[in-house]
């Protein structure tokens, strides 16, 4: 464990930035992970302030997975787009002025943000609630990072192209794109149904895990000293990020009210998913494989290697609810969640690999506890799993139970009926919260580590 | 500090810290000192190693080599080229950590744009028309919501009722029993993403012909007081007028 030090880390602006990035990612991504908790408390255990609207799940799980998405996981991939795409193109960040004054608008526009859901302000669009002159506010804290990566093209001295450079342009793009379409003004309820998909996947699929997974082709071949297994195979899993879930989302509206072309090419898509899961996990432990001493055990090549793990988790589990048979049993039930579970507790773990590699550099100071990391990765890699198993048994008890009343004849899921299909799932959901809560305390440890490397940790 | 360091770290364009750490690693690969090879990168003359081996003696050429080659044509010596990105290596000959594809990045991000363009229209764009097309053909034919239940409508949406309650019945076994098939159509006079993507609670697609207001209003306001050991929450802190536009709006999503 590091001990307490006097020297100052470095105070340039664009380490400044770049380490301030880092800590807002750490302390987001814990504080949604606590709101996470709470609203699916609230659904086990009524707390006794819904009353004051603030505490229903209608408010808390929306407010959480915009201060994940949009709070947390903004703040580390704009790190990471301040530190590495300058850094991999051969530059400097020289904006490092514009990059602060950026960090705060961002993280006033994200507060305000996520407290306008949380206070019912919310327009209503899954994944998007932000009121629409806040999605708008929201867009423009892109704009720095966009032109911080243009400069960064334009200076290049580098005449190659990193793959971890193409995944991070790529998931800003796709954030971008995600917001104008997902929020733009449609009269009927099925174009928003499917805008709705398409943004959450993308943000999702692109944006979160495409750029954190692009930090990984940089960070685990630098942590354990061996070159990049397959540089195609990056590429091919940034393809597959780019376009497959852009579509893939039309996939969970099977049987709905959408053309059938579209429900056929969203089952394709997502089925596709395929690729992206197998070959994330392929790449890292194939970089991994012959690496020897320290550098094998790293917290940052081991959390990425867990967090490839749980990718190929949630993706293999999206891919299967391709099919129309599986969509049909356990569409609109919780096993969507324990997969989102996964793949947000993969995005986690890149992230704080990415964190825990590159905060000592722009810090000045050692990683505070490797011990503290790899317990990190432990709590959020079995609470990830815990939380997924429960869900996705949660999902699959009430898919059936809906199926297995409606063709028996016994009840329909509606009334009293509702109660008969989906007797025992609160007790799973009750499971699920253990799970949560270990992720929850995980992501404490993780901002522990994050804050304590920043102020306390020993000076390289 | 070296007395390059700053040098350095102006010409590679570069936080001093960052140069040095570059350098550091490069000298304990390279087997060369930190201030040669600062030295080098603020512009002066090209760092050695320390202990450099001898130059071993090359090897001879084998009588089948010999016989096909006799006399292979010089090659030019590389040019030197000032790298400015410092690249990990485990060591000098080994293959570099960071490999990146030499390429423009103007078609970098042209790429990535088209590709995106690609995604938007087959997964929101075209399929959005379609059930715009669908739903042109319905103008007229459904009854349109009154105002208090389109106000009723933007309260379900901020209060997030679709997260744990949908409003479409599928075309699946799963929801036999539910009422009419939701198509785009039906759903025609419900502006906004009034779908949801969860069953916590049960389907609201038809649930106005099966509830009456006051017993609807009473449970939005105290859902114990109508149904005993319900799990949803009561919504008392909402106005009267709030509780009667969002019961408005239920009532008449038939």
């Amino acid at each position: 464990m590091a001990t307490d030090t006097d020297a100052s880390p470095s105070t340039d602006a664009a380490t400044v930035v770049t380490r301030w990035a880092m800590m807002l990612g750490a302390i987001l991504i814990a504080a949604a992970a606590f709101l996470h908790l709470i609203a699916w408390l609230t659904l086990v255990f009524p707390l006794g302030f819904e009353t004051l609207g603030i505490g229903q799940f209608g408010r808390l799980k929306p407010a959480a997975d915009a201060l994940l998405v949009f709070g947390g996981f903004y703040f580390v991939n704009t790190a990471a787009i301040y530190l590495l795409v300058p850094r991999l193109t051969g530059t400097a960040l020289r904006d490092g002025v514009l990059a602060r004054a950026n960090t705060a608008w961002a993280l006033l526009v994200g507060v305000v943000s996520v407290a306008s859901v949380a206070a019912g302000f919310g327009d209503g669009r899954p994944g998007f609630e932000f009121p629409l002159v806040l999605d708008a506010a929201y867009l423009t804290t892109l704009l720095v990072p966009a032109w911080i990566t243009v400069r960064a093209f334009r200076d290049r001295t580098e005449d190659s192209l990193h793959p971890s450079v193409w995944a991070l342009v790529g998931g800003l793009a796709a954030l971008g794109v995600a917001l104008v379409v997902a929020n733009f003004p449609l009269t009927e309820a099925t174009g928003a149904w499917i805008q709705a998909a398409y943004g959450r996947e993308l943000v999702m699929w692109t944006w979160v895990l495409g750029s954190m997974i692009g930090t990984a082709w940089y960070v685990v071949p630098k942590a354990s000293g061996r070159p990049l297994f397959s540089r195609q195979l990056a590429q091919i899993v940034f393809f597959s990020m780019l376009l497959l879930p852009a579509v893939a989302g039309l996939g969970r509206l099977a049987f709905g009210p959408v053309t059938d072309w579209a429900e056929a090419i969203g089952v394709a898509f997502r089925f596709s998913l395929l690729v992206p899961a197998l070959a994330v996990p392929t790449g890292i432990l194939n970089t991994v494989r012959g690496a020897e001493g320290p550098a094998a055990a790293s917290p940052s090549v081991r959390l990425a290697l867990a967090g490839s793990w749980l990718f190929a988790g949630g993706g293999v589990a999206t891919a299967l609810t391709a099919f129309p048979y599986v969509q049909s049993v356990i569409g609109f039930t919780a096993f969507d969640d324990g997969t989102a579970a996964l793949l947000v507790g993969a995005g986690t773990l890149f992230a704080a690999s990415f964190i825990y590699h590159c905060l000592p550099q722009v810090g000045g100071r050692e990683l505070f506890s490797s011990t503290l990391a790899i317990n990190h990765m432990r709590l959020v890699l079995w609470g990830s799993g815990l939380t997924a198993f429960f869900l996705w048994y949660a999902g699959v008890k009430a898919g059936a139970g809906f199926r297995g009343g409606a063709l028996s004849g016994l009840w329909t899921a509606v009334g009293d009926g509702f109660g008969e299909a989906t007797a025992g799932v609160s007790t799973l959901h009750l499971l699920a919260l253990v799970g949560m809560a270990l992720v929850a305390a995980g992501q404490v440890a993780f901002t522990i580590n994050v804050v304590r490397t920043v102020r306390k940790g020993a000076s390289t | 500090m070296s007395e390059y360091l700053p040098a350095a770290a102006k010409n590679m364009g570069l936080p001093e810290a960052l140069v040095m750490r570059s350098a550091e690693a490069k000298a304990k690969a390279q087997g060369v000192t930190v201030e040669d090879l600062l030295r080098e990168w603020a512009g002066g003359e090209a760092a050695t190693p320390a202990a450099e081996p001898a130059a071993a003696p090359p090897p001879p050429a084998s009588a089948e080599s010999a016989a096909t080659d006799p006399e292979p044509p010089a090659s030019p010596p590389a040019p030197v080229v000032p790298r400015r990105h410092v690249v990990a290596r485990r060591d000098p000959d080994a293959a570099p950590l960071l490999v990146g594809v030499r390429q423009g990045h103007v078609a970098m991000i042209l790429t990535i744009v088209a590709v995106l363009a690609v995604g938007a229209a087959l997964g929101a764009l075209f399929p959005v028309q379609a059930a715009r097309q669908e739903v042109n053909d319905a103008i007229g034919t459904q009854p349109d919501y009154t105002d208090q239940a389109i106000d009723g409508r933007a309260i379900y949406l901020a209060e997030g009722c679709w997260t744990c309650h949908t409003m479409v019945v599928r075309a699946t076994a799963t929801d036999y029993g539910l009422g009419n098939v939701t198509t785009a159509k039906d759903v025609a006079p419900l502006p906004g993403e009034t779908l949801g993507a969860r069953r916590i609670g049960p389907d609201l697609a038809h649930i106005g012909a099966r509830k009456d207001p006051a017993s609807l209003y009473n449970f939005l306001l105290e859902p114990s007081s109508v149904a005993d050991g319900a799990r949803h929450p009561g919504y008392s802190f909402l106005s009267e007028d709030e509780l009667g536009a969002l019961t408005a709006f239920l009532i008449e999503t038939k």
